[in-house]
């Protein structure tokens, strides 16, 4: 690996998140765990065990009680530069009266982007996830795997060093699921974005990662970590068949407590 | 805005307006027309044949020729611009204070908190009652009418601007968050256009509220508009003439609400979840 790849993305040092306070307060989260830049890590846990709120603490969305982290060595206080977050509930994420192009728009209001700029990366965006052609539709007109398809080309628009994807594709049909996930890894093979990816489906989580992270616990904690050394380009029946995607899914299964 | 954002915007508008244009072309309920057809074929039946007893009454054919006759003379359209003004003058002073009261009653917990106690007292205030004092603050004139009519109208909508600010998905403040937009660019680019269809539900019912308290302020107050015309014919003893005031103060409430609902449907986020609605089903 080159030293760029090696560089930390992300690093929280014994993070600590707590709901309520005083003496009814109870811990939700209590890990340390790095990112390394370019690294596509995957977060499998049961339902309600704190993944989302620990991508919410990468994402500065929600302040940790305790701990630290930080992206590229800057301490986390509110959303990074150059940090996006990808929602799992697409049809509350996209603004309904805003077009798709409009939608991807959105992100490029903040800043300093000139027009002609904005409009290029529109259309790149839109190209990567081929949406060019629903670029007049309304969000609502879509399939719900277009409208996940909108939330990603948007975040890419704002060409990002890390995304943070929140259970992306829980919601969608099992054929397109597996055709977002493919195009998920060529645009992480493509780009080298640092990827964090929340779900609660083990198969999802070693197909796409270089490493898979088990949450478990309360609070939630590392249970186990598995580097998936699967070979790339991954493909959805060779590599699910493969003897060491069944060991990895296996073990996985196991650290989550399933019998 | 730059020029390119505006181009985009144009060419997208047409879609959606053509859209909601057709939708209301095909909503045209006729059986629901043929229902009222009947039922004022009835009342003239009833009327004229005096198979019920009543003291006073005028059959709709009566009525509609003291429309006509009021219409003639001009007394009509006098009137009727009288309580237009006043309805619309105080529903615009109830939208513009009731949007701001409300939006930052909805975007900040402190002020909700101050606030809400007595937000809840007065609009539990019956708002006929503020007529007399009115008169005697601003005597017989249209400010009485429109002071009374921005007291009444203002509570549905600070209530509901506040209630459409605070029930935007969380998940789009976090969009707004994790895309790093100013505040000023996330309450009028993300938050009050996401909140906008129930603001326009509040300003309706602002607008039905209006047309009822300039009645009643004409009625008990000042002499003047519709609704001093009608206890005008009233005391006269002129049923047709005063059943003609009735009947235009209930069309005029059935136009002002129709125009606002089409007005709110060239707003795209409103389009936008009426038309989202309607394609769910």
């Amino acid at each position: 690996m080159s030293s760029a790849a090696t560089d930390v993305a992300f690093a929280c040092e014994s993070v600590r998140k707590e709901f309520g306070s005083g003496p009814e307060s109870r811990g939700v989260l209590e890990l340390s765990l790095s990112v390394a830049a370019g690294e596509f890590l995957t977060i499998v846990g049961g339902s309600g065990v704190g993944k989302t709120t620990f991508l919410r603490v990468l994402g500065g969305l929600t302040p940790c009680t305790a701990g630290s982290v930080s992206h590229k060595g800057r301490p986390v206080a509110g959303p990074p530069d150059g940090v996006v977050m990808v929602f799992q509930d697409y049809g509350r994420s996209l603004l309904p009266w805003r077009t798709v192009e409009k939608n991807v728009a959105l992100g490029l209001e903040g800043g300093d982007v000139a027009t002609a700029e904005r409009q290029r990366r529109i259309d790149d965006a839109l190209g990567r996830v081929g949406l060019l052609d629903s670029r007049r539709q309304y969000p609502w007109q879509l399939s719900g795997g277009m409208q996940q398809r909108l939330q990603i080309a948007r975040a890419l628009a704002v060409e990002p060093d890390a995304l943070l994807m929140d259970e992306p594709f829980g919601s969608l049909d099992a054929i397109t699921k597996a055709s977002l996930q493919d195009e998920l890894l060529k645009l992480h093979a493509a780009s080298q974005k640092t990827i964090v990816f929340v779900t609660h489906d083990v198969d999802e989580a070693i197909y796409l990662g270089d490493r898979v992270v088990v949450l478990a616990g309360r609070p939630a904690g590392i249970s186990r970590e598995f580097d998936v050394s699967l070979p790339r380009p991954r493909e959805q029946l060779e590599t699910r068949e493969l003897s060491e995607f069944l060991e990895l899914r296996h073990e996985v299964h196991l650290a989550m407590g399933h019998a | 805005m730059d020029a390119g954002d505006q181009s985009a915007a144009v060419a997208a508008q047409p879609g959606l307006l053509l859209r909601v244009a057709r939708q209301a072309g095909r909503r045209t309920n006729f059986y629901g027309f043929a229902t009222i057809a009947a039922l004022v074929l009835l009342w003239q039946v009833v009327i004229a044949t005096g198979v019920v007893d009543v003291e006073f009454m005028a059959t709709p054919t009566e009525i509609a020729g003291a429309i006509g006759d009021l219409a003639a003379s001009g007394e009509l359209a006098t009137n009727v611009v009288h309580t237009l003004s006043a309805v619309l003058i105080g529903w615009a002073i109830a939208v513009v204070a009731g949007v701001a009261i409300g939006t930052l009653v909805g975007l900040s917990a402190t002020a909700r908190d101050y606030s809400m106690a007595t937000i809840d007292l007065l609009r539990a205030l019956p708002t006929i009652a503020l007529v007399p004092p009115a008169v005697l603050a601003f005597g017989f004139a249209l400010k009485m009418e429109v002071a009374v009519i921005v007291c009444a109208a203002v509570w549905p909508v600070v209530i509901n601007t506040a209630g459409g600010i605070t029930q935007v998905p969380r998940e789009l403040r976090d969009v707004a968050r994790t895309f790093q937009l100013s505040p000023l660019r996330t309450a009028f680019g993300v938050v009050l256009p996401a909140a906008l269809p129930t603001v326009i539900v509040g300003m309706r019912l602002a607008m039905s509220l209006a047309l009822i308290l300039a009645v009643v302020a004409e009625m008990i107050g000042n002499p003047a508009g519709l609704g001093y015309a009608m206890v005008f014919a009233q005391q006269a003893i002129n049923p047709p003439e005063m059943f003609a005031y009735v009947v235009v103060i209930g069309l005029l409430g059935v136009l002002l609400n129709l125009a606002l609902g089409a007005a709110s449907r060239l707003l795209p986020p409103v389009a936008a979840a009426a038309l989202a609605e309607r394609e769910r089903r």
